[in-house]
């Protein structure tokens, strides 16, 4: 059966300029200069060779080493169309085991490539071959989810293109993978976390910022304003716990030196395929002069909306498609949340052009909703509520529970924040893009309203630097979270901290409450900002046991993960 | 006593690194993650050279730990070594198991052995310690303890810090320490009652996190008995004494 869906324009590699730049310094795949993506063959079965190793790699002149796919990183994009069958042969050349997780990708759980859960992982010399039937498309990735080897560069985008033809109508497209890469080894970093978790924050307050505060707001307020935080032992520089203070930020695997560029002609619509593969960075994401218009958002087709700026957090990816009207160069800026550092990228009809860097914007700081902290007195309905969470929903007060010495800041209430566009973009003229403006094309087959709720309450302590959930690590609460086959419930997640925790579930969506009523979105990965009550709705469609996890990776590595299982209670009272 | 610190510390180490049981884990897989690493700290806050008008004397003060979250061994050792003659000083050791109770706070239980130093003849003592270290409420590092000896020699020890942040690298540390007993030590030259009250101004430069030299002042005062024993081998109770060291950690 021949399909011909492809009405757009065909370009050529530039073949020259790969040669030129790939030969310099970076290790690139060739997507990463290839202005058109070359659609997958048609094939009932497409096979691909993975082949992972520890390789040199260089970031601005200075040496590291990387874990590498097939010698590149990213690794390379993979792409298959929905209803294929994908045999994928990993090869581990390392002296350690390896993996790689599908991220976002439903399939059988033995294929879902999370040691320790679904499978032993892949021993040194092993090669392992994942094998799957593609049920879905969009924009994806794949990471190992193996100790530090996704800090270390192994991972890379995914595409799925659609079995019909795709509703989204563009004229050329680029993969736009965002990433951090620190030439500390992960470990390392880990342990100076541990020793001293503020370790890589050089935004902190000064003595010097409280004087202008005290001529701002006042002698007394600022005072008072410090003493609040005191009190709570927190600090409200705390933004993100890994920084541009050993971090390289990379676009397609590029630092901003290196410019990485698209090209396009004018006229033309563009598709940006956004994947943030960072392990501990959440990006805001902004074109000056272009207007964004997002088509989708974890792989889902969204209804577009129009938007000047996006917030991404690890793990989430979105589409956006750009119609410049003039030649550019315009800077594709990827600034991260707490402004120590960012990637950035160009797009304009020709290549060796930069726009200038925009203005960058101050470290923000922390609010007293971050915090949770009651604003009226007897305003916050009792923990027991259990409707689903609209953006007028009263603040729902903390439990009793303070879930022990691993959760240090109990938020007094909790609430619904997903209006807000997060810490640092409160008070954009920007139209940024929101939760709450993600809606989905049509409704989603599942309209049940869930049947039990479970909450998950997201719990650290920053001054020892533990993440877990429901004060627990992993270890420490290592039972699989029950699901019971073709049920429908839903997962609320109280973030108890003052730090966001971009949540994944592996294996099922997550149909994301965010009131639009029977367009709800559905996503692989949900930010939880600081004190605030998600709920997402599952549908538990897939037996076996699935890993949910922080997607900032150290959280995860540290404790901030569960496994799910999802079982037919039938079969089981019957055998 | 060393026999008794090596099992101490096998038996700490099979307790850090136990594994809980995972509900019908597959065998041979690994964890999914690594929850249960231990790490572990060792930190010079001071350690300096103080002018003690034509007397100089070496100070130190050492912590460490080594563990997971919740259990941890910890060392530390406090000091002070003069270097005009006729040497003398003092030095402790501390070796403690440490418990987070709350997410602030290690109770701490241990032992800790006093040694005078120098060229006249030298002492020692032990005694058992009860401690609470970690961050109080207005970002204070503080750290207690208790020390019950033999023949009623019970002392205490509150010393308290905060950093002021003048740069992201230039920082003022303010610190205050006082030491106490119940009953006075001739071999120590402490009496009974609140024995000294020592502040402390340093400005450190962070080259890097981990190293930092610096330049300060202190204030010591003696009181009572240990100030009498002061006087008598000819210093004075109360003194201002510039410093200059380094703090570091790995």
């Amino acid at each position: 059966m021949k399909r011909q869906v492809f009405t757009r324009r065909q370009f050529i590699t530039d073949v020259q300029q790969v040669a030129m730049l790939g030969g310099l310094t970076y290790l690139l795949p060739s997507y990463a200069f290839s202005d058109q993506l070359k659609k997958t063959e048609n094939t009932a079965v497409k096979t691909v060779d993975l082949v992972i190793a520890r390789t040199p790699f260089t970031v601005d002149g200075r040496k590291g080493s990387a874990v590498t796919v097939n010698g590149t990183v990213p690794g390379p994009l993979l792409r298959f169309r929905e209803g294929q069958e994908a045999v994928i042969r990993v090869t581990n050349k390392l002296d350690e085991s390896t993996s790689i997780h599908w991220h976002g990708i439903l399939l059988p759980p033995e294929m879902d490539g999370v040691p320790g859960v679904t499978f032993a992982g892949i021993k040194p010399g092993e090669t392992f071959t994942y094998r799957f039937t593609f049920k879905q498309s969009g924009t994806y990735w794949y990471h190992s989810h193996s100790g530090g080897q996704e800090l270390e560069g192994l991972y890379g985008p995914l595409i799925v293109d659609p079995i019909k033809s795709d509703p989204i109508s563009y004229d050329r497209e680029y993969v736009v993978l965002l990433s951090d890469y620190s030439f500390l080894d992960p470990m390392t970093i880990i342990s100076k976390l541990k020793k001293q978790s503020a370790y890589f924050n050089c935004q902190k307050r000064t003595v010097g910022d409280f004087f202008s505060d005290a001529k701002n707001i006042g002698l007394k307020n600022a005072f008072a304003e410090r003493n609040q935080w005191g009190a709570m032992r927190m600090d409200p520089t705390d933004i993100a716990d890994v920084t541009g203070a050993t971090y390289k930020y990379l676009m397609n695997g590029l630092s901003p030196d290196a410019n990485w560029t698209a090209v396009f002609k004018k006229g033309e619509r563009i598709r940006l395929r956004f994947i943030d593969a960072g392990a501990m960075t959440i990006f805001d994401i902004r074109i000056p002069g272009l207007k964004m218009t997002v088509v989708q958002a974890d792989g889902q087709n969204i209804q577009p909306i129009l938007i000047e700026e996006l917030r991404i957090g690890p793990g989430e990816t979105y589409d956006v498609i750009v119609e410049p009207t003039d030649e550019g160069p315009y800077s594709i800026f990827a600034e991260t949340m707490d402004r120590s550092g960012y990637a950035v990228g160009t797009l304009s009809t020709q290549q060796g052009k930069k726009a200038k860097i925009p203005e960058r914007r101050t470290r923000p700081i922390r609010s007293m909703d971050d915090m949770g902290m009651a604003m009226g007195a007897g305003m916050a309905a009792m923990p027991e509520m259990k409707d689903e969470m609209v953006p007028d929903s009263k603040p729902v007060k903390h439990g009793p529970d303070d879930h022990g010495p691993g959760n240090s800041a109990v938020p007094e209430e909790t609430k619904y924040r997903l209006h807000e566009p997060g810490t640092g973009l409160e008070n954009s003229s920007r139209k940024v893009l929101v939760y709450s403006d993600l809606k989905a094309i049509k409704p989603f087959e599942d309209q049940r309203k869930p049947s039990r709720e479970i909450e998950l309450h997201l719990t650290g302590n920053m001054e020892r630097y533990m993440w877990s959930i429901n004060g627990k690590t992993y270890s420490e609460a290592s039972d699989p979270i029950p699901f019971s086959f073709g049920e429908r419930l839903r997962l609320t997640f109280i973030n108890d901290t003052m730090m966001e925790h971009p949540m994944h579930l592996h294996g099922m969506w997550m149909y994301l409450e965010n009131n639009s009523g029977s367009y709800i979105p559905r996503k692989h990965t949900v930010i939880v900002k600081p004190a605030e009550r998600l709920s997402v709705a599952v549908t538990a469609d897939a037996i076996g046991d699935w890993a949910l996890h922080c997607h900032m990776l150290i959280h995860m590595e540290l404790g901030m993960f569960r496994v799910v299982r999802v079982s037919d209670n039938k079969s089981a009272v019957k055998s | 006593m060393k026999q008794v610190l090596i099992l101490t510390l096998i038996f700490l180490h099979s307790f850090l690194t136990s594994h809980s049981v995972v509900a019908e884990s597959k065998a041979g897989w690994p964890s999914p993650v690594m929850d249960e690493e231990t790490f572990g700290l060792a930190i010079f806050d001071l350690l300096e050279y103080q002018s003690t008008g034509n007397n100089g004397s070496l100070n130190w003060d050492f912590v460490s730990w080594r563990g997971g979250d919740i259990h941890r061994l910890w060392v530390k050792s406090e000091g002070a070594y003069g270097l005009s003659s006729p040497r003398s000083g003092d030095a402790d050791l501390q070796v403690l198991y440490g418990k987070l109770v709350t997410s602030y706070y290690d109770a701490q239980i241990g032992a800790r052995l006093e040694q005078t130093l120098g060229d006249g003849q030298r002492s020692s003592r032990a005694s058992a310690v009860l401690g609470l270290q970690g961050l109080a409420i207005y970002i204070f590092e503080f750290e207690s303890a208790l020390f019950i000896g033999s023949g009623g020699h019970v002392a205490g020890r509150i010393a308290a810090s905060k950093d002021f942040r003048f740069t992201q690298k230039a920082i003022v540390q303010a610190r205050i320490e006082t030491n106490a007993a119940a009953k006075k030590s001739d071999e120590f030259e402490m009496g009974s009652g609140i024995n000294d009250l020592e502040l402390g101004l340093r400005l450190r430069y962070e080259f890097k996190r981990e190293i930092a030299p610096y330049i300060g002042l202190t204030s010591s005062s003696l009181y009572g008995e240990t100030a009498e024993y002061k006087k008598l081998s000819g210093g004075k109770s109360s003194e201002l004494n510039a410093v200059c060291g380094i703090r570091l950690w790995f």
